[in-house]
């Protein structure tokens, strides 16, 4: 019996598509059979001749099938990131970026170095030349945006040509990746502005780049701390101490690195051992990285010259973090760490304004936990004078030194709070130091209990 | 007429001793000037050295080309390093005391001083010339980083560490390794903190100024400084007269006549040349070279980059072209050279074939500067080319 034409069609269709399907897939194992001996061909071959060529453009085209590069969902146009941070080089030179062009589904980073002498900078392998003037060298490269990128910049400032390593982050909010994507909606109000407060703490978790918030360790009493957590581990600490550290000190630039240190509202980013965060986060917070697990426990090798830290790191049961004081044995008021420096197991590292750099340098300190005095602010909390002169400089020789030797400084504000329940509140800044928030609750709360 | 030829005889006599006590007074008074004199010009020579309490000060090092620097030997086997530009050293021997009271800023190297960190990079050719690099624990440079084959394979067999670059030491391990002296570049002055901090750890810090010299052997007589240093004077000054000597045997260093064009290109496409009174442009004078470039200036002083045609203009009429490698990679062929730029395949010594090209890090090699004034030497007067350590002919 003939089988009408319509019947056939369905028949013919399924046939010629298996066929076609058969010839597809002998297609690809040809063309990946073609790419893979060609990339062996091209070791050798000198890029002349017909089929050298061919094998590069086989090879790029499965290149870019492969890579993830610098596409971006955003629709093509020009975009201002919402926030640019970059780390590497010698702070001597800073670099910007005003502008990211999106074409054909890719992202492309205009990057301003703020010096002439840049003459190429590569990204994954390919070199870019720009455009140079007297004082800058701009280079348009391919992003990947909320992520970190690593540019390799090619500087002729100095008699031999050197390359330097940086790493950029590009934050546009619209963007993949970025914290509003990620999350499902129901995430608590984040601060609308990009800016981070200089003059008041933040009343809504600030936005850091593309870090997702999660929750805030509400401050009931005390007035100058605020913590907010986010996502992986990460938790901010913000800090006030009611005054500009620089204002009323004689004009003179703060060598950067040491920038954080140098505002009202001081801002901690405490982050896991290992975690990446966005390159440049460093030149607006202190971050402090916790220590890797030894033999099952973290531990810091912590400097305290603050006697309410001190004390906080008995009562929390953290006192292995501690590797060096800022008083003597006979100074010391607290047994048990007068005890641990009789037994030699934790030593003197100078005085709070006196530091022996050398004494922490061998003592591996990774943390150094200062007295408010440490501020010049700190030190006129009594009366109405102004701080002595030489408390601006003591502040910023510390500052620096502590940041050339890559050691966060933590300076404890607890003395600077008007009530003793606002003190007493503290504790759970030195929590979230150590990573023993709930402990510190459970104190905070038998305080509270005890008081009433 | 006896009478009057005794009397003539008389007066002869006379007159001859008078003449010998003249001359025999003479010379007396004129030796014991000398004397004085040189006395004189050693009290000059030392008048200049640092007083230091409990120390005399008992001689000066004679230097040849160097002028950067004073060496002065004192009491006790003590040593003062005085670097221009720079600090003043007091280098005191093992086992001998520190004296109370120094003149502020100077800076105490108390010998034996083997945990050493060189973080200056033409330091450690010295240190392999007086064969001290078993004294070097710490370097600012990766393995692949050093042209001195010693100092690479120490790295490689753990003997010598990288701990960190010039303004990014890594403290912890210098202080607890012991080190116990860091040899820097200038580059250091770009830095101050870690030069505070380095002091703070209780490490010295000494100062490499070598690269001031006008003349490519001044730069080598530094290595009598790193000779107080690791305790090896006679060492040194043997090294350092070799070099003079090698000097010395280019008999006919009358000038050739031929100029000789120093250069690199760089990723901009310019033409990166030396400034008249840079080392190397000395280099090729002394070789008996003229250098087409000389009236360049520039406030670095050492090189300034210029455009391909300016280059051509001045360059083009040059009898040989001197690329220099340690920046860019080693050219394999004049056709190299002239794919970065047609023009430069107008050039007479492109035309002619006189294109040499130095070895990478040549810059590292600051001990072996006459070897490298041979070289050129051998270049202009068409000598034998094998004898060549530095440079090599760039085939077509």
């Amino acid at each position: 019996m003939r089988v009408s034409f319509k019947r056939r069609l369905p028949m013919t269709l399924t046939v010629i598509s298996s066929r076609l399907l058969r010839i597809n897939m002998f297609m690809g194992a040809a063309l990946m059979g073609l790419y893979l001996s060609g990339s062996c061909v091209q070791a050798h071959a000198d890029g002349s001749g017909m089929y050298g060529r061919i094998m590069e453009s086989l090879a790029d085209v499965m290149q870019m099938l492969i890579d993830e590069n610098n596409t971006t969902g955003l629709a093509d146009g020009c975009y201002v990131p919402d926030w640019f941070g970059y780390s590497g080089g010698t702070g001597r030179v800073t670099i910007d970026c005003q502008e990211v062009t999106v074409r054909e589904g890719r992202a492309y980073a205009s990057l301003v170095f703020d010096s002439g002498s840049y003459s190429y900078v590569r990204v994954d392998g390919d070199v870019y030349e720009g455009t140079n003037t007297a004082d800058t060298s701009v280079f348009e490269i391919p992003v990947r945006l909320n992520r970190n990128n690593t540019v390799t910049g090619c500087t002729t400032k100095m008699s031999s040509a050197h390359e330097i390593a940086y790493s950029i982050f590009i934050y546009i909010g619209e963007a993949e990746g970025s914290a509003s994507k990620r999350t499902d909606g129901d995430t608590p109000a984040l601060s609308d502005t990009g800016e981070w407060s200089q003059t008041e703490l933040s009343k809504e978790a600030p936005q850091i780049a593309n870090l997702a918030f999660e929750r805030e360790t509400a401050a009931e009493h005390a007035e100058l701390f605020r913590i907010f957590h986010y996502e992986g581990g990460l938790t901010l600490i913000e800090t006030d101490s009611g005054t500009d550290p620089d204002a009323g000190a004689e004009e003179g630039t703060e060598e950067s690195g040491t920038e954080p240190y140098h505002k009202r509202i001081i801002r901690y980013l405490i982050v896991p051992d290992q975690a990446e965060i966005p390159a440049g986060l460093d030149k607006e917070m202190v971050i402090i990285r916790r220590p890797g697990k030894t033999e099952g426990e973290e531990r810091f090798h912590a400097y305290a010259a603050s006697v309410p830290v001190l004390e906080g790191m008995k009562e929390l049961g953290q006192l292995h973090s501690l590797a060096l004081t800022g008083m003597t044995e006979e100074e010391c008021r607290i047994p048990e760490i007068r005890r641990l420096l009789k037994e030699k197991k934790v030593t003197f590292g100078g005085t709070y304004d006196d530091i022996e750099y050398k004494a922490l340098v061998a003592g591996k300190c990774d943390l150094a936990l200062m007295p408010a005095e440490l501020l010049p602010s700190g030190r006129s909390m009594e009366g109405t004078e102004d701080p002595p002169e030489d408390s601006y400089k003591t502040y910023k020789e510390i500052s620096g030194y502590m940041g050339e030797l890559g050691i966060p400084v933590f300076i404890d504000l607890s003395a600077m709070e008007e009530s003793s329940g606002a003190q007493a509140e503290w504790i759970k800044v030195y929590g979230a130091l150590f990573g023993c928030e709930e402990k510190a609750q459970e104190l905070y709360l038998t305080r509270q209990e005890a008081v009433r | 007429m006896a009478d009057k030829q005794k009397r003539e005889n008389l007066c002869r006599n006379i007159r001859l001793r008078i003449l010998i006590h003249i001359l025999a007074w003479t010379m007396i008074f004129a030796g014991g000037c000398e004397r004085r004199q040189e006395e004189g010009k050693a009290g000059q020579d030392l008048k200049e050295a640092p007083e230091i309490e409990g120390l005399a000060c008992e001689s000066r090092v004679e230097l040849e080309y160097a002028q950067g620097f004073q060496i002065y030997r004192y009491s006790k086997g003590c040593r003062v390093v005085d670097v221009k530009e720079g600090l003043s050293y007091l280098v005191v021997p093992d086992g001998t005391g520190i004296p109370d009271h120094l003149p502020d800023g100077m800076v105490v190297l108390q010998r034996p001083m083997d945990h050493i960190y060189v973080a200056g990079t033409a330091t450690m050719a010295m240190f392999h010339a007086l064969e001290g690099i078993d004294k070097v624990s710490f370097s600012a440079l990766e393995a692949d980083g050093w042209y001195v084959d010693e100092a690479k394979e120490a790295m490689e067999k753990g003997r010598m560490k990288f701990a960190g670059k010039y303004d990014e030491p890594d403290y912890e391990m210098l202080v607890d390794a012991g080190c116990d002296l860091a040899v820097e570049s200038q580059m250091i002055y770009h830095t101050p903190k870690v030069m505070e901090m380095l002091e703070r750890m209780d490490i010295p810090v000494f100062i490499d100024c070598s690269s001031n010299e006008g003349h490519p052997l001044g730069r080598v007589e530094w290595i009598k400084v790193y000779g107080v240093l690791l305790g090896k004077e006679d060492e040194a000054a043997a090294f350092f007269r070799k070099q003079t000597e090698i000097l010395e045997e280019l008999s006919d260093n009358a000038d050739t006549g031929q100029s000789v064009v120093y250069f690199y290109i760089n990723s901009g496409g310019q033409a990166v040349v030396r400034t008249g009174t840079d080392y190397i442009t000395k280099m090729i004078e002394i070789a008996g070279g003229r250098y087409p470039f000389e009236s360049l200036k520039d406030e670095s002083g050492s090189t300034v980059a210029i455009t391909m045609e300016e280059f051509y203009s001045v360059a083009s009429r040059a009898d040989y072209l001197i690329y220099n490698a340690s920046i860019d990679n080693r050219l394999r062929s004049i056709g190299e050279l002239t794919a970065r730029n047609e023009i430069l395949k107008g050039l007479k010594a492109v035309k002619e074939g006189n294109v040499f090209c130095t070895d990478k890090d040549f810059y590292q090699a600051s001990d072996i500067a006459a070897e490298m004034i041979r070289d050129i030497h051998i270049m202009l007067t068409k000598g034998d080319e094998d004898q060549m350590t530095f440079l090599y002919r760039v085939s077509e």
